[in-house]
């Protein structure tokens, strides 16, 4: 009885270590070394694949900064462009025409495209479902539109040429190994920051809006604040994504940020399966690998990832990632 | 005795229908106010008036003397007061013990950062969470069900659960919104415990209940509404002898 007398100490109280000691609690930790191993050792293995991983590794962290909106809060997003292109036109401008150092250009980018999120989410965030999607994807119209238009600043529909390679003093990421590993480590960084968030208070509170706003509040949690906060880590996100391709291929054009890519970064997530960290992994590889399949196959790129976006969301709401995982989880059980 | 909530002349309409007239109550702190009347009597409207959810038409809310009439629901928990629904509303995808800990979620401080950067600080919260909310599972004996999701849940297994997110935010006021609907008299007697148990240790309670046993074993007082009205407000024994009440509940004409 005492655990439920009233009074906020018992929680600021200094609990019960949680107990993580059980007896499969290396075999808990050996997975994750033996991830990264592989991950670290992937230049030697298998050196033709470096740019398609280091793509696929930058789309990986803008759609896990997505999931923390999308799939935890519930919101759709169309409109991830706008922050992608901040990030990569702003960090190339910054470095290319006044010497900004690249790191330095990319975390500005990164707290301009939270300032702007915060903006915005103040704006959109009272918005409901198709209201708020429609809303984020006209960003994405405008985004595309202003990176043609504006070509003293963005190059217009030629791109921005020249943006130098990421790097810290003198050390700078050339070749693609370096930029493999540049990538690998913010995708790390990424992926425990945002599982960190799924599985904490955070997580719940945001699973608590995405089903019902009331009820969530009622339990003391602000809704607007919090989709906020989550349309500000999903801005980041995108932003640093962005400003990690154009340090990459050294060079950004309106392509990289139209909206059919908005759109893709939806499919990825929807298709792949949100509230997870392999989920997006799966989708991102998926709609990434579907043009490496062929020219005749390329062509028809977004048509098919249309029909499995349909397929998956119709047949496996938690996506592909989530079906797998009910299927084994209902193996075990039995 | 001090007055906990005070609720002065709440009037609310819906189109044609006029769902409370002119309903006045008062709580003591430390004592256990029923709500009761027939469905559609105003009971949850009322409930939802103070918690900020609707507004009324006229009329005033006010919590240890601060008025809440026009409260964000958001501010209620940390003033101190906290609700069940009628149908439980619980976070279908999280688990039982999850959806527990979100009860104390108002007394936390670590946010998107401090949860993302896994500080030691938001660990810390988050381990005295699953304390407080295994203990309020195990009061209401329901630890076998903490890591089922509540999707996965009876409907009277859920409304406990909410019983449980109260008890492990700990507020001085809570509202429950037809705790026993759905139990089974096993059940119900077990609710009435700890109800008893909740009272005892300090918390002050509004509770809508349709169970006239429960009601007359757990209240100090009882209010009764019928079609919007207030047609009763006394204690428990004195309610039952009312004709107005008997009348409202067996639809006969006073002698
Ligand atoms: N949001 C609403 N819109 C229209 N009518 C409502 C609304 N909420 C409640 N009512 C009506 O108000 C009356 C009182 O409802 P309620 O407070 O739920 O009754 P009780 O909880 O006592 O059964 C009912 O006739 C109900 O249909
Ligand atoms: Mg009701």
């Amino acid at each position: 009885m005492t655990q439920l007398a009233p009074g906020a100490d018992a929680v600021k109280s200094t609990a019960a270590p949680a107990q993580r000691q059980g007896p499969s609690s290396w075999r808990r930790a050996l997975l994750p070394v033996v991830v990264v191993a592989l991950l670290v050792a992937v230049p030697y293995l298998t050196p033709g694949y470096l740019s398609f991983l280091i793509v696929m590794g930058i789309f990986f962290f803008i759609v896990l900064g997505l999931d923390v909106f999308l799939g935890q809060a519930g919101q759709v997003s169309l409109g991830q462009t706008l922050f992608i292109a901040l990030g990569a036109y702003g960090a190339g401008i910054l470095s290319l025409r006044y010497s900004v150092p690249t790191v330095l250009a990319m975390a500005v980018m990164a707290v301009v495209s939270a300032a702007l999120a915060y903006l915005l989410g103040r704006l959109f965030l009272r918005l409901r479902g198709y209201y708020l999607s429609l809303a984020t994807l006209g960003l994405a119209v405008i985004t595309v539109s202003l990176a043609n238009g504006l070509g003293d600043i963005t190059g217009g529909p030629s791109g921005l040429v020249g943006i130098p390679n990421i790097g810290v003093g003198s050390f700078v990421a050339v070749s693609d190994t370096a930029n493999y590993y540049v990538v690998l480590v913010v995708c790390l960084l990424g992926s425990l920051f945002v599982s960190g968030l799924l599985r904490s208070q955070t997580g719940r509170a945001l699973a608590a809006i995405s089903s019902d706003q009331q009820a969530a509040a009622m339990l003391g949690i602000n809704p607007a604040r919090y989709k906020t906060a989550a349309f500000m880590v999903a801005a980041v996100f995108a932003s640093v994504g962005g400003s990690l391709y154009g340090f990459y291929s050294r060079f950004v054009s309106p392509d990289m940020v139209g909206v059919l890519v908005a759109l893709n970064l939806v499919v990825m997530l929807a298709l792949g399966g949100s509230r997870t960290i392999v989920g997006p992994l799966l989708g991102v590889f998926l709609l990434q690998i579907l043009p490496q399949a062929g020219q005749s196959v390329a062509a028809y790129e977004p048509l098919l990832a249309g029909v499995v976006l349909v397929i998956v969301i119709t047949y496996l709401p938690q996506g592909l990632w989530g079906g797998v995982r009910t299927l084994v989880q209902g193996r075990f059980r039995r | 005795m001090t007055l906990l909530l005070e609720v002065a002349g709440i009037s609310r309409r819906f189109g044609g229908l006029q769902a409370l007239t002119d309903v006045s109550f008062s709580v003591e702190e430390r004592s256990v106010q029923a709500i009761i009347g027939p469905n559609g009597a105003g009971k949850t409207t009322l409930l939802d008036i103070i918690t900020g959810f609707t507004r009324p038409d006229r009329g005033d809310v006010t919590f240890e003397g601060h008025p809440i009439t026009h409260a964000d629901p958001f501010r209620l928990p940390s003033m101190g007061l906290m609700r069940t629904f009628q149908s439980a509303r619980l976070v279908p995808r999280l688990t039982a013990r999850e959806n527990i800990m979100l009860g104390g979620h108002y007394l936390t401080r670590a946010g998107f950062w401090s949860t993302g950067l896994r500080l030691p600080s938001a660990r810390r919260e988050e381990a005295a969470l699953r304390v407080r909310a295994d203990a309020a599972l195990r009061f209401l004996e329901l630890s076998r069900f903490a890591d089922i999701p509540a999707s996965d849940l009876p409907a009277g297994t859920q409304r406990l659960i909410e019983v449980g997110r109260v008890l492990a935010g700990s507020p001085r006021l809570t509202l429950l919104d037809e705790p026993a609907a759905g139990l089974d008299d096993t059940e119900t007697r077990e609710l009435a415990d700890v109800l008893r148990a909740v009272k005892s240790s300090g918390i002050t309670m509004v509770i809508i209940e349709h169970n006239m046993g429960l009601v007359m074993s757990v209240s100090d007082r009882v209010l009764v509404l019928d079609a919007g009205n207030r047609i009763a407000e006394d204690v428990p024994e004195a309610v039952q002898k009312d004709p107005k009440v008997i009348s409202a509940y067996l639809g006969e004409v006073p002698a």
